[in-house]
């Protein structure tokens, strides 16, 4: 058995290391590209959302590349991603590409016995007791906690270094070492050496520099090749930025803490009173509280179609003219000219920089 | 005091419910129910520019109630009599709404949960609570609005014509002769007649669920899927034509699945925007009905025949 799933931000390093720990064979796909993208839009529906073109087409790759079992997270509605799996399934099969398919659905649409059947069937080839697996997970767990942290730290110190670019090559060069780690072991020392390097880059607390927060569409966030790299485009113009919704964020607050989505479902939200499926009311919440943590500005990410998030661009709007908060929404679908996004969100960067420096430009609201 | 109640969405499935409702609660009511071009244009003005054609029509209806009514009701509804959830437009209409008219004068805006009685009846003496009628007589009203519902037969199933299509789509398409141009008339002329997923019953649409790997949680997708591969299997529909909308999330899931589960029946997918040309909708369903009467000459029932293209029907 083979295994494969698709591609979501650093995803991939982390997963195969973990299923080499256990003994089981994985197939990683390239990374996505513009070629990757057009496989992938010619054979899926024209008006579904963007990541499923991509992820259809690192399914075809790994395919090509032996693998064959695919696997599939899923939730329950009314957001697209809980029926990915089934067109997934009926579009492959129907072009030849026959996989054995195990779907991770949450235990409200297929029961808790159901799920665990599933997780252990995906785990059935290990070479290694339960007891290493779970530990084996907790290493996991860690690996992406602290990459995370580290590249939380390369975000806000990216506004404030001496020198530009130092954050970033950091960052780059531990995630091309992480992949080539040889186990999860190897990976939490070559995080902790790079947390230890980047204290070193020498900073200066002067430094005014825009800070801003980007919310939006869970997939796009993370995924760098779906939202144009704007992370690095932002680090590069010398931004302080911060970004809530990664892998971590999912994995704390589905599977590590229980009580997170019964609390969140119940907190009160004045623009958005009731989670109305994918993260749109997250994105709300964030949108709502950048004010008072003391964001300049605020960018949305979405892939275009995107059902939830289309809501909450239209509430964030109302937002951004009642409490005077400056808002950008990018809408990302597969063209691949970058030069309309980069202009777009340089202007914007400018407009914050006026309005920090209290040169008034123009109205406060962008929508 | 006056309640506006704009009619488009999920207005045409519970047209019974919501007219005795509303009656047995006796208060005066405006209706907003048939659309035109002057509605579209106060919709997509103050609508978010992503959203479907129906979600536009909709603010249209509640900019023109908001000229003469005191509070317009605009539901949230979660989910649907079995437990179906529609799109997460709906369950955010109220939000989407006030952010786009930029008023605030919404009420039966809790969330209704149709399949579970209790809640759906709370959340409606919730709403009424804010117009000043109290729980008994909403309970009252409430149980006779469900007996008309459940009383009226509701869909199109005609038998006069030579060919009959399975018109599959989101009710507030179908039956909204604006938004469509007359789709059901220009049928008629061709000759061909529809039958629309009403006339299914349920537990056959759920029987044609079987193959799937996951239950599937869309209202729209269950209705046309279910239906679209009962009528094939039974014979009962010569064609389907997909009503659908520009840029819907759920039909663009629902289109496929369909063309990839059919055996033989043809099907013409429409899409419907804020244009107004005709003559590409005309060419499309002329070409469709040759296409018909050549498969009844040949009477051959080989290979799937679709007629899919994304190019936009210029409505």
């Amino acid at each position: 058995m083979k295994i494969t799933f698709p591609h979501i931000g650093d995803a991939h390093i982390v997963g195969s290391l973990f299923f080499n720990e256990i003994g089981i064979q994985v197939v990683s796909p390239p990374l996505n590209t513009v070629s990757g993208l057009e496989k992938g839009s010619s054979i899926a529906p024209d008006e579904i959302c963007l990541p499923f073109k991509l992820m259809i087409s690192n399914f075809i790759s790994a395919y090509e590349m032996g693998a064959d079992t695919a696997v599939m997270p899923a939730t329950i509605g009314p957001c697209r991603l809980g029926e990915y799996g089934e067109l997934f399934k009926s579009i492959l099969d129907k072009h030849g590409y026959n996989f054995n398919w195990i779907i991770i659905d949450t235990p409200t649409a297929i029961g808790k016995k159901e799920l665990l059947k599933r997780l252990n069937l995906l785990i059935s080839e290990r070479n290694c007791k339960m007891a290493d697996v779970f530990i084996a997970l907790n290493k996991t767990y860690k690996v992406i906690k602290r990459f995370e942290s580290l590249e939380k730290r390369v975000r806000i110190l990216s506004g404030y270094e001496r020198s530009r670019g130092e954050c970033k090559k950091i960052l780059k060069e531990c995630r091309s070492r992480l992949r080539n780690s040889k186990d999860l072991n190897d990976a939490l020392i070559l995080i902790k050496e790079y947390h230890h390097k980047l204290s070193k880059v020498i900073i200066d607390k002067n430094k005014k520099p825009i800070r801003i927060l980007l919310v939006g569409e869970i997939y796009s966030m993370i995924e760098p090749f779906a939202n144009h790299r704007i992370e690095e485009m932002l680090m590069d113009r010398g931004v302080s930025f911060e970004k809530p919704v990664t892998l971590g964020w999912w994995i704390n607050n589905n599977i590590t803490n229980p009580f997170y989505l019964f609390l969140f479902a119940r907190k009160k939200n004045k623009y958005m009173p009731y989670s109305i499926g994918g993260y749109a009311k997250e994105t709300i919440e964030e949108g709502m509280n950048s004010k008072k943590n003391k964001f300049d500005g605020v960018i949305q990410i979405l892939p275009v179609g995107c059902m939830p998030e289309i809501v909450s661009k239209s509430v964030l709007n109302q937002i951004s003219r009642e409490e005077q908060i400056k808002v950008m929404t990018v809408i990302f679908d597969e063209m691949g000219g970058e030069a309309g996004y980069i202009t777009r969100i340089e202007a914007f960067i400018d407009m914050l920089g006026f309005a920090k420096r209290g040169e008034k430009r123009g109205n406060e609201c962008i929508a | 005091m006056r309640i506006g109640i704009p009619g488009g969405l999920l207005y045409y499935n519970y047209e019974p419910f919501i007219k005795t409702f509303f009656d047995e609660l006796g208060v005066e009511v405006k209706y907003s129910t048939v659309s035109n071009k002057d509605i579209l244009n106060m919709g997509a003005k103050n609508c978010v520019d992503e959203a479907c054609l129906p979600i536009k029509i909709f603010h249209g209806h509640v900019m023109k109630l908001q000229e003469d009514c005191d509070y317009i009701a605009v539901p949230r509804i979660m989910n649907c009599e079995f437990g179906e959830s529609i799109c997460p437009k709906y369950e955010g209409l109220p939000e989407l709404v006030a952010s786009g008219t930029k008023k605030n004068n919404y009420i039966f805006s809790k969330p209704i949960r149709m399949h579970d009685k209790k809640k759906f009846l709370k959340s409606l003496q919730a709403g009424a609570k804010q117009i000043g009628i109290n729980k008994k007589k909403v309970k009252l009203a409430f149980e006779r609005a469900l007996e008309s519902q459940k009383n009226v037969n509701r869909g199109i199933d005609e038998e006069e014509y030579t060919y009959k299509v399975f018109l599959a789509g989101h009710p507030c398409n179908i039956y909204d002769q604006f938004a469509n141009i007359n789709l059901i008339e220009k049928l008629h002329k061709l000759d061909i007649g529809i039958i629309t997923e009403e006339c299914v019953s349920e537990s056959n649409k759920k029987e044609q669920m079987k193959d799937l790997i996951k239950n599937p949680y869309w209202l729209f997708f269950i209705n046309n899927f279910g239906a679209a591969k009962f009528l094939e299997a039974e014979g009962k529909a010569d064609g389907i034509i997909y009503l659908s909308s520009f840029c819907c999330g759920t039909d663009s899931f629902t289109v496929e699945m369909i063309k990839n589960n059919l055996k033989h029946l043809p099907m013409l997918v429409l899409k419907l925007d804020e244009q107004t040309g005709e003559a590409g909708y005309d060419t499309r369903l002329e070409a469709f009905k040759e296409m018909l009467e050549m498969k009844s000459v040949k009477n051959s029932k080989k290979g799937v025949e679709t007629f899919e293209n994304n190019i936009s029907s210029y409505r």
